[in-house]
This record gives structure tokens, C-alpha cells and sequence, in this order.
């Protein structure tokens, strides 16, 4: 059971057994990101192993420096997955017409090789 | 002032005031006394203070009962952030550290990095050891450094995206939203500093205030969504007609500020006139009927040692003689003040 409520400086992060869907929206700079994180790692090692398959959502429109390098760490962790055959895919929500959101996302899918899938979303649809 | 039809009442008032004061008198003289009670005796001879039996208990009797002589409430440093973090923004991103976290602190504490230290400090160490326990380490450390370019990289985008958002968020805060001019508080700084550079170099500049005339008669009669689209006709022709060094703001409601540096009264007059005949000779469609508008304005030349203020009330002045005088015209505040 993974359900961390979003504040003003962090993200909301859910998992949602019916769709084995793992979401992450909101803005991330927390005052201490691997503290913030680490509960998420924790699920991801002892979860993920257990899951047969795996969609991480991602919808951040801005993240600091040391919840970038969670979020890496995040990635290379399902990508490992991915590449030892487990059915994990990856789609990262970026602002529709934000040209550097989306440059960004394609920062983040670099170098993966899991399935990456780049959307944009208008603004509207995503503050309710 | 309205005067009091009863001439009792001031005595009467007198009389109360004099009984609170008698009241809190009293109460005084009584602390007085219970304090001269708690006074502790010092020897003439000897210097000592004698401290008589079941003084502390005085001492407690007395602050017990006059605390405020003794406390100011305030909030200490610790129960402020117990109480700041109950504030719901904070709970969630104040999780305990879990040894999880610390994890990635302590990079110093790798297992591999450790080896190799022990490896590198016994001189009888199996080279092949050392050289493959080193291949794996370059590898990591090559990996290490993409991961660093890339989270700088990624880092940048962010902070330029922060950037662009907070010169949007102060070109927001300078601009009136409906007409895309410069807004009040803009028009201001601009007009400090033009004022500023005329007192030092001795330069001129003009300000002019135009109004919309009859505007509150197309509100009324087209509605306040008409009237805003007549706001956003004159914003556009006001760009039109003026130079690039001068600035036309929205002043607020219908009045518009221009500035016009390095010019003196009669270049803006000119300047204002022909803005003033554009404004007349065009047309506005409100609700299928065309609509021709007047502007009324008011001029003031700044002249050395006059305030922004002086300036400001000159301009309005002269804009209420252009009102006054029968509107659609340019009044300069040298003529009204002659």
C-alpha cells in the first residue's frame, strides 16, 4: 500500500492495485528529497518483485535537483525490471505546448530502455 | 462638531472618569502594600539579610496573585516548530529519516570504495584483484558522471522554466491585463526615474492624463463588456500615436498616463492633439451602432523643483478644466493656471 497525500512542496504518490498503476503528480522540492523518497524505494523493493507487470505515471511540472536524481534512480529501477522481463511501461505527462517539458521528458527517457511514451496534457484537465 | 443639548453630560462623564481612576488608585495603593509586605530585612551591622520564616511562601502568595507583574506571554522556540509543523503543508514532506535515505548520504561507505582502500594500502595485494576491482569501479564511475551531467542538465531546464515563469509573473505585475499597457504601479516607477533624471540633468519631460469622455454613458447604455472594448480601442491608438520613448499607461478606470521624456509642453501638446484626432476621426462598433469617442486631457510640463505629486495634481487640475471647458480637448496647466 503505497499513498503519499500531495503537499505544497511535494507530490502525491498512489498506487492503484486494480490497474497496477503507480502515479506521481504535483511539484517536487522537498526539503529533504531521499527522505521524501524513501518510502517509495522501500515499495518499489519489496513490490515490484511481486507485481507482473507495472505502469508508472508521471505528471511533474517541476522538480529540484535531489528529487531529479530520486526520479532517475526511480527510472533505472524499472528499467532493471523492464530488461529481466517484467512488463513495465512508463508514460510521462508534460504540458501541452510547453516545448521545454517536453525536451525535459525526453532528457529523463534517455538511455531507457523500457517502453517511454511522452503525452501532453492540457492544463485544465490535470487542476480538476 | 455637533454640540451636546445637555450641559450635565460633561460633568456627569467627569464624575465617571474620576471613579476609575479612584478604583484603579486603590487597587494600586493595595499591590503597594502587599509588595512592602514580601520587603526583605537587611542588617544595618552586619549586612545580612535576615530572611524571616515562611518568606518563600509569602513571595508565592504575592506572584501567585499578581502574575501579570511577573509573566508576558509569548511562544517559546520549541513549541513554535511543534506548533508550525502541525500546519497540514508541512506534514507530509517531514517524514522521519528512514535508513533508506541515509543511504545515499553516506556514498563513502560503498563496500567496493572500502575493498579497493584495503587493497591499495597492502603492498602484497594481488594485482589482478586490484585491476579488476578498479574495471568495475571505472564503470561506475563512468556511470556516476552521465548521471551527474544529466541531473544538472535536467536541473537547468528547470531553473530556466522558474526564470521565464518569474519574469512572466513581474511583466504580469506591471501590466493592466485588459489593454496590454503598462499598468499604474509601472507608470509610476517610470515617472519616479524620469523624474529623478530631470532634477539631475536638468531635462524636461511632460505627462498628460486623457479620460474617456462621457464613459460611464457607454457603460450604461452598451454595458461594462462594450466599455471594455472601448478601453481596448483607445489602448490601441494610443500605441499608434505616441513615440517609442513615451509610455502610455492605463491610469486606472478611463484615464490614461502618457510620459514624454525630453519633450516640453508644446511637442506633447502636439503630440497629444494628434492623438486626440485620432481618436476622433475613428469609429467603434458597440452592439451594431457606430460609435465615435471624444478624450478630454490635461497637460503639465515638469518644471525644476515641482514633485510628482505637484505634477500629478497639475495634470488632474487641468484635465477637470478640459472637462469643464466642454471635453474632447487638451488643456495645458500653464493656461489654466494663467
Amino acid at each position: 500500500m503505497l499513498d503519499i497525500k500531495a503537499t505544497k512542496s511535494t507530490p502525491r504518490i498512489i498506487f492503484i492495485e486494480d490497474s497496477d498503476t503507480l502515479e506521481m503528480s504535483g511539484e517536487s522540492y522537498p526539503e529533504n528529497s531521499f527522505a521524501f523518497f524513501a518510502p517509495v524505494f522501500e515499495w518499489l523493493h519489496s513490490e515490484l518483485p511481486k507485481l507482473k507487470a507495472l505502469k508508472f505515471d508521471v505528471s511533474i511540472n517541476y522538480m529540484n535537483s535531489s528529487s531529479t536524481k530520486c526520479m532517475l534512480d526511480i527510472l533505472d529501477l524499472l528499467n532493471e525490471a523492464f530488461e529481466q522481463g517484467k512488463e513495465v511501461s512508463i508514460t510521462w505527462f508534460y504540458q501541452a505546448g510547453n516545448d521545454r517539458a517536453r525536451d525535459l521528458a525526453e532528457e529523463f527517457k534517455e538511455d531507457l530502455s523500457i517502453p517511454f511514451s511522452i503525452q501532453p496534457f492540457e492544463t485544465e484537465e490535470v487542476t480538476e | 462638531m455637533k454640540k451636546s443639548n445637555d450641559p450635565s453630560e460633561p460633568l456627569e462623564k467627569l464624575k465617571e472618569e474620576n471613579q476609575s481612576l479612584a478604583l484603579e488608585l486603590r487597587s494600586a495603593q493595595k499591590e503597594l502594600k502587599e509588595l512592602r509586605q514580601i520587603k526583605l530585612s537587611l542588617c544595618l551591622s552586619c549586612r545580612k539579610i535576615r530572611n524571616p520564616e515562611k518568606y518563600w511562601l509569602q513571595i508565592e502568595q504575592f506572584f501567585s496573585a499578581h502574575g501579570d507583574l511577573l509573566f508576558t506571554y509569548g511562544l517559546c522556540p520549541e513549541c513554535a516548530q511543534k506548533n508550525y509543523n502541525k500546519l497540514p503543508v508541512f506534514q507530509e514532506s517531514k517524514r522521519e529519516e528512514s535508513p533508506e535515505a541515509k543511504q545515499y548520504l553516506k556514498a563513502s561507505e560503498d563496500p567496493l570504495i572500502q575493498k579497493l582502500k584495503q587493497e591499495l594500502d597492502n603492498p602484497e595485494e594481488d594485482p589482478e584483484t586490484l585491476r579488476q576491482d578498479l574495471a568495475v569501479l571505472i564503470k561506475r564511475y563512468e556511470k556516476l558522471n552521465n548521471r551527474m551531467n544529466k541531473i544538472v542538465t535536467i536541473s537547468d531546464s528547470y531553473q530556466l522554466e522558474l526564470r521565464d515563469l518569474s519574469i512572466r509573473m513581474e511583466l504580469l505585475a506591471h501590466t493592466d491585463v485588459l489593454t496590454g499597457l503598462p499598468n499604474r504601479r509601472d507608470i509610476m516607477e517610470r515617472l519616479e526615474m524620469e523624474h529623478n533624471r530631470a532634477e539631475r540633468y536638468k531635462s524636461s519631460f511632460s505627462v498628460l492624463l486623457f479620460d474617456v469622455d462621457d464613459f460611464k454613458k457607454i457603460n450604461d447604455w452598451y454595458g461594462h463588456d462594450m466599455g471594455d472594448e472601448v478601453l481596448k480601442h483607445l489602448a490601441k491608438i494610443f500605441r499608434k500615436s505616441f513615440r517609442r520613448a513615451d509610455t502610455c499607461a492605463r491610469w486606472g478606470g478611463e484615464e490614461f498616463l502618457v510620459l514624454c521624456p525630453e519633450s516640453g509642453e508644446e511637442d506633447t501638446m502636439i503630440a497629444g492633439e494628434k492623438c486626440r484626432s485620432m481618436v476622433c476621426s475613428t469609429t467603434i462598433q458597440l452592439r451594431g451602432e457606430t460609435v465615435t469617442l471624444g478624450i478630454s486631457g490635461g497637460l503639465c510640463a515638469y518644471v525644476q523643483g515641482m514633485s510628482i505629486n505637484d505634477l500629478l495634481r497639475k495634470v488632474d487640475e487641468a484635465l477637470y478644466e478640459a472637462k469643464r471647458l466642454g471635453k474632447n480637448r487638451i488643456i495645458s496647466s500653464t493656461y489654466f493656471n494663467s
